[in-house]
This record gives C-alpha cells, sequence and structure tokens, in this order.
C-alpha cells in the first residue's frame, strides 16, 4: 500500500531479513573463498579470481535454487509465507551476485584480447553445433539478461505501470532464466574433469524444483474443481454452509468456473469479496481478518471486508459480491460489484432458528 | 483470469521441466562421450573458422 | 563476425538511448505519468532508473499518449 513511492519499504521485519541475506551471502562467499584456496594447493590451486567467479556464481545458483522453491512451498504450507513477504529482496540481491560472476568473467576471459570484450564473449567460441564443446557462455548472458529486466522492475512503481498481468508474464521469465542457468553449467564447469558430485547436486536440485512446481499446479488445479459453487437458482450460487468457516476466516471458492472469490465469516456475519489482492494478486482468502481488515497473507495489504476497499490513507479498491444466507446455507450472486462497492454484510440466523421448517 | 494465470504456471513447467532435464541429460552424456574436445582460447581463430 | 558485432552495437545504441530518456524520465516524465510518483524522493528516482532505460519504447509511447489526451 502506498500513498507515496520510497525507493525501499523498509520496516522491521524486512530489515532483518535483508541483514540475514546479506550475512549469508557474505558467509557462503567468504567460506567458499577459504576452503578454495587452503584445499587446492600446489598443481590444482586456482587462481583467486576463478575462485572468486566460482563462489559467485555458487552463491546465486543456489539462492536461484531457493527462490523458486518458496512459490510452491508457500502453497503446500503456510510455514514458509514469511520468505515469500520479502522475496523481492532475495531476488534483487541474487542478481547483484550473478552480476559480478558475470562481470569478473567477461573480464577475465575475454578482456585482455584486442576484440571487444562482449563480442569475444559471442564469437570467440562458434561451435554452436557441438554439445561438450558448445559456447556456453551466451546461455549465460541471456540468463543474466533477464534476471537484471526483473530486478530492474522488481519496484511497486513497476508492478502498478506495467500492470499486475504484464509485471507477472515478465516475472514468470525467471524460469526460462533457470532453464538457461542449468544448461551454462553443464554445458560450461561440468564439461571440465570436475567430481560427479557437482552434476548430481545440479541435477537433483532440478529434479526437487521441477516436481514442486508440478505437485502444487496439480493440486491447485484439483481443489479448484472440488471448491466449485453450485448453481442455486435465479442466478445465485451455493458456497457452502456457515458452519464450515472459522471465525475470521475465508472459504475460498471458484464462480462458474473461473472466478475466485473469499467468503470471510466476520463478527458482522459474512461477506465475499474477491480473491485477488490488488497488490500482487495474493490469495486473500488465506489470509485473515486483523484489526477489523482482511489481510493479505503475501505482503499485508488491507482491505475492509464490507467494501473492499483499504482502509484510508489507501486507496486500493477490489470487487466485492452480493451475498445472503438462507438456514445455514450461503449465497453468493456471481455478478461482481465495482470495485469498492459497499455490501451489506449477510447476518447469520442463531443455530436454533436456523432449522425452522 | 487469476485462475488460468495458476494454470500457466502448470503448462510452463509441463513443457519447461523435462527441456532442462533432457538438457541436463545430454549435456551429461556429452561429458562422457571421448574424445574430450579440447577448449579453444578466445581470440585465436581455429581451422573451422577460417573460409 | 560482423553479425554478432552488429548486434552488440544496436544493443548499445538502444542502451544509450534508454539512459539518456531514462535520466529526463525518472526527473521530469514520471510526474505526468504516475500521480503518486510527484514528489518522490531522488533515492526512488534512481532506482526505478535502470528499469526505464531498459523499457524505455514502452514508456515514450505512453507519455506520447498522455501528452496526446491533455494538451494543457
Amino acid at each position: 500500500m502506498s500513498i507515496q513511492y520510497r525507493a525501499v519499504q523498509w520496516n522491521r521485519h524486512k530489515r532483518i531479513y535483508d541483514l540475514l541475506l546479506v550475512a549469508g551471502v557474505v558467509l557462503f562467499i567468504a567460506v567458499f573463498m577459504i576452503v578454495g584456496l587452503t584445499r587446492w594447493q600446489g598443481t590444482a590451486a586456482a587462481h583467486p579470481v576463478t575462485l572468486l567467479m566460482r563462489a559467485t556464481s555458487s552463491c546465486a545458483i543456489t539462492m536461484l535454487s531457493i527462490i523458486l522453491m518458496i512459490g510452491p512451498a508457500a502453497r503446500l504450507s503456510p510455514r514458509f509465507s514469511p520468505l515469500l513477504y520479502n522475496r523481492r529482496h532475495f531476488g534483487v540481491t541474487m542478481f547483484l551476485v550473478a552480476l559480478i560472476h558475470g562481470a569478473v568473467a567477461v573480464f577475465w576471459y575475454h578482456g585482455f584480447g584486442i576484440v571487444n570484450p562482449i563480442v569475444s564473449v559471442f564469437t570467440s567460441n562458434a561451435r554452436y553445433d557441438s554439445l561438450s564443446g558448445f559456447p556456453f557462455q551466451p546461455l549465460g548472458v541471456l540468463a543474466l539478461a533477464i534476471l537484471f529486466v526483473m530486478a530492474a522492475t522488481s519496484h511497486d512503481f513497476w508492478l502498478k505501470n506495467l500492470t499486475p498481468t504484464v509485471w507477472k508474464t515478465l516475472h514468470m521469465l525467471v524460469y526460462v532464466a533457470y532453464a538457461l542457468i542449468v544448461m551454462h553449467v553443464t554445458l560450461g564447469f561440468l564439461q571440465d574433469d570436475v567430481s560427479w558430485v557437482y552434476g548430481a547436486l545440479l541435477g537433483g536440485t532440478a529434479v526437487v524444483i521441477i516436481t514442486l512446481h508440478l505437485v502444487t499446479g496439480v493440486r491447485e488445479w484439483r481443489r479448484d474443481s472440488r471448491d466449485e459453487g453450485q448453481a442455486f437458482g435465479e442466478g445465485w450460487i451455493d458456497v457452502g454452509s456457515v458452519d464450515d468457516i472459522e471465525l475470521n476466516h475465508a472459504k475460498v471458492v471458484v464462480l462458474r468456473g473461473c472466478e475466485r472469490i473469499a467468503v470471510y465469516r466476520h463478527a458482522d456475519g459474512i461477506s465475499a469479496i474477491s480473491n485477488v489482492c490488488a497488490h500482487q494478486n495474493g490469495p486473500l482468502g488465506e489470509g485473515r481478518i486483523v484489526d477489523g481488515c482482511v489481510t493479505c497473507p503475501w505482503h499485508g495489504y488491507q482491505y475492509l471486508v464490507h467494501n473492499g476497499q483499504s482502509p484510508p490513507p489507501y486507496t486500493e479498491k477490489i470487487p466485492t459480491y452480493d451475498v445472503r444466507v438462507e438456514g445455514r446455507r450461503i449465497l453468493v450472486n456471481p455478478e461482481a460489484n465495482p470495485p469498492g462497492t459497499e455490501v451489506t454484510p449477510a447476518s447469520i440466523p442463531s443455530e436454533t432458528s436456523g432449522d425452522r421448517a | 483470469m487469476i485462475r488460468a494465470h495458476r494454470r500457466r504456471h502448470l503448462v510452463v513447467w509441463l513443457v519447461l521441466g523435462p527441456l532442462i532435464l533432457i538438457g541436463l541429460a545430454l549435456g551429461l552424456w556429452a561429458r562422457l562421450a571421448p574424445p574430450v574436445e579440447s577448449f579453444t582460447p578466445p581470440s585465436v581463430p581455429s581451422a573451422e573458422d577460417a573460409p | 563476425m560482423p553479425v554478432a558485432e552488429t548486434i552488440i552495437l544496436a544493443v548499445a545504441s538502444y542502451a544509450i538511448l534508454g539512459v539518456v530518456f531514462a535520466i529526463w524520465f525518472v526527473f521530469r516524465g514520471v510526474e505526468r505519468f504516475d500521480p503518486v510518483a510527484q514528489g518522490g524522493p531522488v533515492s526512488f528516482r534512481l532506482l526505478i532508473l535502470p528499469g526505464s532505460a531498459a523499457l524505455w519504447p514502452l514508456l515514450l509511447i505512453r507519455c506520447l499518449r498522455a501528452l496526446k489526451e491533455s494538451p494543457a
């Protein structure tokens, strides 16, 4: 939520998160360098610059793997949600580490010839028809370019001005970047005479990431078919019983096979709002009511449950839905009201009056 | 709309997942296959590059 | 290899034009573009500079469109 942009919206949690993040990166690179310098000596010794390249690349790929696991992990278990909360800073830091790796590699391997170093990256090896001798460097450059565009458009300014749909699509390119990086490592470093452990690590991580995404994807798909609301007549849809919903929590329901809504039970009764947060499309129905406001589990954006508006001075608005209660059943009108429309909550009859026949 | 978006994630991984694994397997297999090609240093034209 | 050099020249020109546009955009253009950005701190402006340089054709089109709509 913002009434004016700031460079970074830090709060106490984000500061702790960032502090741990930077400490982790520094520790990783330092340990890698120290172990590398002491372990490989004599003829097997690696130049400190080569070691720095390996340290930054190992660090960046580890970070990227964690980033790719956070999304599906948070969908499988809310315990991982705190990691999701500030994934943006994780991503930008990962890009900076990868950038160091790229810059060092370009100037160390291509910076001392007569050819422009950048041109040299693409032309010094033209064996695009070979597998084991494939020019893996351009793959890394392409991946770095994708990560740059993503890091450069991380600010909420871009989310708003590119529209969330375009922004999300742009940021889905991270999957392509990951594929490019896996091939960059496979056709580069792994073609050298190195231990099989590295290949196993890379492959094992890839299998875990792919499986996590496929499992959560299929699970969501199944859940959508299960949570489909039932037609009630006169256009209303039966979305379940009031007794299914805990106080100050919601049930996520799919309307007419395409829209997700969050049906909230609160002190004043039942209200239905869009399940899609105006910020980053977070799942509002998986949040809860905090201080009288529906609070998004992803980044803490808040909305008043009866009109879908963020409390002043914030200006975000989401669609609301007309709702009524018949007996113990909740009925929702699938026609969404314009974002921010006031809807009187449906009051819940007391248990005993529920079974008048 | 949002549901279609989530489906897109699944479709992307259904395509990209096998591709990544095939690429990885091919790359590792290439390393096994002899002879190991030697690295050509940058800026030095190799015989293949000659017209 | 002239093909590679041509491509890199094109990318470099795109980037230089982008940086020039971005400097104007983050200090002037953005004010008209997004009311929330009005009076934003310099740190915020510098933070959106790389993105503005990378996506400059998109922003330029939007700026021109906004100018046409409000010829004030």
